[in-house]
């Protein structure tokens, strides 16, 4: 990513409203774009695989694959994608969860500054191939 | 302890604190799993409609702010008929239902009941408040299409005092767990499946459409039938 380049993220979240919501929010950012959306694990790892994206915002409770799991998969098979935990509550096991996979943990909100200021961390913070 | 007062049980009073602790601890983490998404939309949904001008983005947030905001008048509702406030309690007078076209107009507003197959005395009638009628059945059939994929199956029995209904969820729900069925009608009760199917409920709905049962004078329970499959038993006077 040049460092003119837009912010390639994905959204994983298995709320409608929601996750189309964040996809308007995070597109109308300067520097972001939104390459694609997904509902569940099993389809962030999909769209992860075809986009390659920069980062991706996870939810973590979701039905089918879960964003604990999901996360664990794309670490494996394309740890250069920088990852952030966006979750509604965040308990002692969530926090300590992601903490162990290396993520951060961001807190969902109407205002998207701080997942945005998360997901360029997490690129900066990710493993080069 | 004062003379004359009576002997107080400590192992009770325990129980009774460890129940009000493990129930307010249920309520917290369920309260924050079902508003943190909706509030937050809310709030997003707003700050795009000052963001753009986009006729179509326009659109689907007002629509979004319409559903999500209805979603949290819902969940405000449930809490208010659990706890008793008969200001919430369904008002209309009883009139002649026919009970199938009741279910079938309640599962077609709801999006998680894909397919929905009525069997035995789907003609038969009832004299009940339709809003009650339809809050009991609204819980019921969301629950069962939210956790299995299929036609949601229901079976209506009657006799000349009460009307029996049958309510299977789609693929027997082979999910659920015996806490789940224990637990089904306590407030603030959403196992694990329950909350990563979905986490934006209170885990109220049944507890709810129990109370609003319970005061027609009908009954409703959860039970396993001799497949093992989830049952939601529903029996309401005539």
């Amino acid at each position: 990513m040049s460092a003119d380049a837009p912010l390639r993220v994905v959204v994983v979240d298995d709320d409608d409203d929601f996750r189309l919501m964040l996809r308007v929010q995070l597109n109308l950012e300067s520097g972001v774009e939104v390459v694609g959306t997904a509902v569940d694990g099993y389809e962030a790892i999909e769209v992860v695989g075809d986009e390659a994206p920069d980062a991706v915002a996870m939810d973590l409770l979701m039905p089918n694959l879960d964003g604990f799991a999901a996360i664990d998969r794309i670490r494996r098979e394309q740890p250069e994608v920088g990852l952030v935990a966006y979750t509604a509550v965040a308990g002692r096991y969530a926090r300590e969860r992601v903490a162990a996979q290396g993520v951060e943990l961001v807190l969902k909100s109407g205002d998207p500054t701080e997942l945005v200021a998360a997901l360029r961390r997490s690129v900066n913070n990710r493993v080069r191939p | 302890m004062g003379q004359g007062e009576p002997p107080r049980d400590i192992g009770a009073e325990a129980a009774a604190g460890d129940d009000l602790d493990r129930l307010r601890r249920r309520l917290a983490n369920v309260i924050g799993h079902a508003l943190r998404t909706p509030t937050a939309t809310v709030r997003g949904q707003a700050e795009i409609l000052a963001a753009t001008e986009d006729p179509e983005e326009r659109a689907r947030a007002v629509a979004a702010l319409r559903r999500t905001s209805r979603r949290l008048e819902e969940m405000v509702d449930e809490v208010l008929v659990v706890q008793g406030l008969d200001t919430r309690l369904p008002t209309a007078s009883p009139r002649d239902l026919d009970l199938g076209a009741e279910i079938a107009e309640v599962a077609g507003e709801l999006e998680v009941v894909e397919q929905l197959e009525v069997v035995g005395d789907a003609q038969a009638r009832a004299h009940l408040p339709p809003d009650a009628l339809r809050w009991a059945l609204r819980a019921v059939l969301d629950n069962a299409g939210r956790y299995g994929r299929g036609p949601v199956r229901v079976e209506v029995r009657a006799t000349p005092d009460a009307a029996r209904l049958r309510v299977w969820t789609p693929d027997g729900d082979v999910g659920a767990t015996d806490d789940d069925v224990r637990l089904a009608f306590e407030p603030f009760y959403r196992g694990e499946r329950a909350v990563t199917v979905t986490a934006t409920r209170l885990g109220l709905g049944l507890t709810a459409a129990r109370r609003v049962v319970e005061a027609l004078g009908g009954r409703i329970d959860i039970e396993r039938d001799e497949e093992q499959r989830i049952v939601t038993c529903l029996e309401l006077p005539r």
